[in-house]
């Protein structure tokens, strides 16, 4: 009976699969042949063949460097330069065409030395000595009004949806659409059960 | 539904501006060099039957007839490798590496002690294959030709090919050297004397996968 059991249990064991899963296991079953080849438990390891064409002899740092790379960017309105600083001579061209002669206004009459040493001891601090103020308009030059262009207005840029937000005001009108769908499907039945 | 359809609507909006995280992972700055971690072997090796052995003699690539193999769980990807010496006898060592699977055993009284996905020459600068034994061994060898470090060379032929740790991964090949993983070279370097034969074949596939 044992003996029975025992060769049923062999010729069980004989199968390729139950072989093979032994083999796997490391366990040496002695005169039984192996259902797996040196050659297929080689290859089982194996990452495949090398691809064609997918070949670099190079390090691909540059590669690793453009990947992280931005690989679009949104530029901004991009206005124009500023005109650069005039030089010394063209300066004085743009200056001397445009001046219309300015004759210097009218100054007051100077004040006498006897109203400004002897002024009231009323007054104020704030009392300004016009004197300076008379002497400081005598020897004043007429500036040229500057011809600086003003600075440009910066216009918005305009907002361009994202991706996410075209796919969620799509998905919006479809929902939208679906809805009215069901709504004139469901009101059409209405009528028709009426 | 409509509140499902609004959730994935959502979702793939925020997918869309904030992106995934694969994106963030990115690698900043210079290249490193991988560090790919050992992948342990199973606990029992497998035992090659008479049979295997058999046909490992047909198959060619073996300086000593192979006694084990270690126990891989899957194919390996670029970079991955196998070592586990312990308990191996000392013996002979020899190499044999397939250019068809890019794979190398390294074997050692007959036992394997180590396996790993490797690099080999580019179409127009091919690996030699044969039986070459080690000709020269050197920890921080640089190439002179290249002028790219070559760590733990093991020189096979006297116009350069060699052993060599290197960055393994997809798409890169050598300018004829054999590259390995630099921990699995490191392994490698200590084993390997000069003198070990190195096979270097293409393996034709085997039609019958599993006969019986």
């Amino acid at each position: 009976m044992g003996a029975i059991i025992a060769l049923s249990l062999v010729a069980l064991a004989s199968t390729p699969l139950a072989l093979t899963t032994l083999a796997q296991q490391g366990v040496m079953l002695p005169g039984a042949v192996s259902a797996t080849k040196l050659m297929a438990m080689l290859d089982a390891r194996s990452p495949g063949e090398r691809e064609q064409g997918a070949l670099s002899t190079k390090v691909k740092k540059a590669a690793v460097v453009a990947a992280t790379k931005p690989r679009e960017r949104a530029l901004g309105k991009v206005f124009p330069a500023q005109p650069a600083p005039t030089t010394p001579t063209q300066k004085l061209a743009t200056v001397v065409a445009p001046v219309t002669p300015v004759a210097p206004a009218p100054l007051a009459p100077p004040p006498t030395l006897a109203s400004v040493v002897a002024p009231p001891a009323g007054l104020p601090g704030g009392f300004i000595l016009p004197g300076i103020g008379g002497i400081g308009g005598i020897g004043a030059t007429p500036t040229p009004p500057t011809t600086t262009p003003p600075p440009p207005v910066e216009t918005p840029v305009p907002a361009v949806p994202e991706p996410g937000t075209w796919m969620l005001m799509l998905l919006g009108f479809g929902i939208a659409g679906t809805a009215a769908r069901r709504g004139r499907r469901s009101s059409a039945a209405l009528l028709k059960a009426a | 539904m409509g509140l499902v359809l609004v959730a994935a609507a959502a979702a793939t909006g925020f997918f869309f501006a904030y992106g995934s995280g694969a994106e963030r992972k990115a690698p900043q700055g210079a290249v490193a060099q991988p560090t790919r971690p050992k992948l342990a072997a199973g606990g029992p090796r497998i035992y090659l039957t008479a049979d295997q052995q058999q046909e490992a003699q047909v198959i060619g690539g073996f300086e000593q007839v192979p006694v084990s193999l270690l126990k891989v769980k899957g194919p390996l990807q670029y970079g991955d490798f196998v070592w586990n010496d312990a308990q191996v006898p000392k013996g002979a060592v020899f190499i044999r590496v397939d250019l068809r699977t890019q794979l190398m055993s390294v074997f050692r009284g007959g036992h394997e002690i180590g396996t790993a996905v490797v690099l080999y020459g580019a179409d127009k600068k091919e690996t030699p294959t044969g039986r070459m034994p080690i000709l020269w061994k050197g920890r921080n060898h640089r190439s002179s030709l290249y002028d790219a470090p070559m760590p733990y060379t093991m020189r096979l032929t006297g116009d350069g090919v060699a052993i060599h740790g290197s960055d393994v991964r997809w798409g890169a090949a050598t300018h004829g050297c054999i590259g390995v993983p630099t921990a699995f070279a490191a392994h490698l370097f200590d084993v390997a004397k000069v003198g070990d034969p190195v096979f270097v074949l293409r393996s034709t596939p085997d039609p019958s996968a599993r006969t019986s």
